[in-house]
């Protein structure tokens, strides 16, 4: 039991110590808010660790849309947002370091080592979802797929 | 010498009976009838000739017309083929032409909206007016607004083992806001 314990603290130890290093790196900037969420219940017994980092204004928005690489909106898109619409993006980028496409192995993205990232570009903010197994990838993929389908049947 | 000759001569000598004289009418009549017959048969010759000839010739202008026909149709098809090898054909081109005419809005939102630098990103639009109901955090979630070094240090699996929720900022904000941002974000 004890094994059990230990295993399950070190490996929530190792999964926080990349959420640690992703708030580290931005803790201290004065236009982006960062907050770090720890054990996120997606559903019955499935957690993911989410990171939001939210532009306070537009210099952190520029910043961000520079350090995630963010694709620049359409004057229609933008257009839109004037109106009052927003505009989300879903990508998948490396876990070890969200700035950084997604690992391929085999021609195929390594779900293992890759995070997961919602962007709100009218609220200016970006979510960060990292999971550690592939029951917590399902489970996100699964929000982010009934988001996209609830979008589209609007 | 035949009987017409020995009469015809005699004939030029005056020497015929009446009986003699009608024989020989019948045989010039004869004669003339087989000349007649004769000239005939050479006209009928040269006309089968004219005819054959006419017809070999008709035969020969019939098939040279074929073959080129023939021809002129392989290379018009040789042209077509090479024309549908190397450039479509122009109705083609019109159809298609017809067809990305009205390129309209919608069109266009859907290739920007796919332009996204990652193939991997996916953009979409929220309607403003849709909003996500506000949900009450699940009462066994734990939050603190704590530095993320005491965060780790708190990192222990709860009584029923599920793991505690720990919210951590870098600057003044409820744990609870932070939570229902992230499921309005889910849940719009």
């Amino acid at each position: 039991m004890k094994k059990i314990i230990l295993f399950i603290l070190a490996f929530s130890a190792t999964a926080a110590i990349a959420q640690t290093d992703l708030y580290k790196r931005y803790a201290n900037r004065t236009d982006i808010r960062v907050a770090s969420v720890t054990n996120f219940t997606l559903d019955t017994g499935i957690t993911a660790d989410v990171t939001l980092l939210e532009a306070i204004d537009d210099s952190g928005w520029q910043w961000l849309c520079t350090e995630f690489n963010l694709a620049d909106l359409s004057k229609e898109q933008e257009n839109q947002m004037k109106s009052g619409w927003d505009v989300a993006m879903f990508t998948q980028r490396s876990r070890q370091d969200p700035t950084q496409p997604a690992p391929v192995v085999n021609e195929h993205i390594d779900q293992q080592n890759s995070c997961y990232i919602g962007v709100s570009y009218l609220s200016r903010t970006l979510y960060i979802f990292c999971c550690s197994t592939e029951k917590q990838s399902d489970v996100v993929i699964a929000y982010l797929l009934r988001k996209m389908s609830s979008l589209n049947s609007q | 010498m035949s009987t017409l000759d020995n009469l015809l001569r005699r004939h030029e000598e005056g020497t015929l009976s009446h009986e003699e004289l009608e024989q020989l009418n019948q045989l010039t009549h004869r004669d003339q009838v087989l000349q007649a017959a004769i000239q005939r048969a050479g006209h009928i010759r040269r006309r089968r000739r004219i005819g054959v000839t006419s017809f070999a010739s008709i035969i020969l202008v019939a098939g040279i017309f074929i073959f080129t026909q023939n021809s002129v149709n392989d290379s018009i098809s040789d042209s077509s083929t090479m024309a549908q090898a190397d450039v479509p054909p122009t109705t083609d081109i019109l159809t298609d032409n017809d067809v990305s005419l009205p390129t309209t809005p919608a069109q266009i939102t859907l290739k920007e909206n796919a332009l996204p630098t990652s193939s991997d990103t996916h953009i979409d639009t929220i309607r403003p007016s849709v909003r996500p109901t506000p949900i009450s955090v699940t009462p066994t979630h734990k939050m603190e607004a704590a530095t993320i070094e005491t965060v780790i240090d708190e990192i222990e699996p709860s009584i029923d083992g599920m793991p505690e929720t720990i919210v951590a900022c870098n600057t003044q904000c409820s744990p609870d806001s932070v939570i229902n941002d992230i499921w309005k974000f889910l849940r719009t």
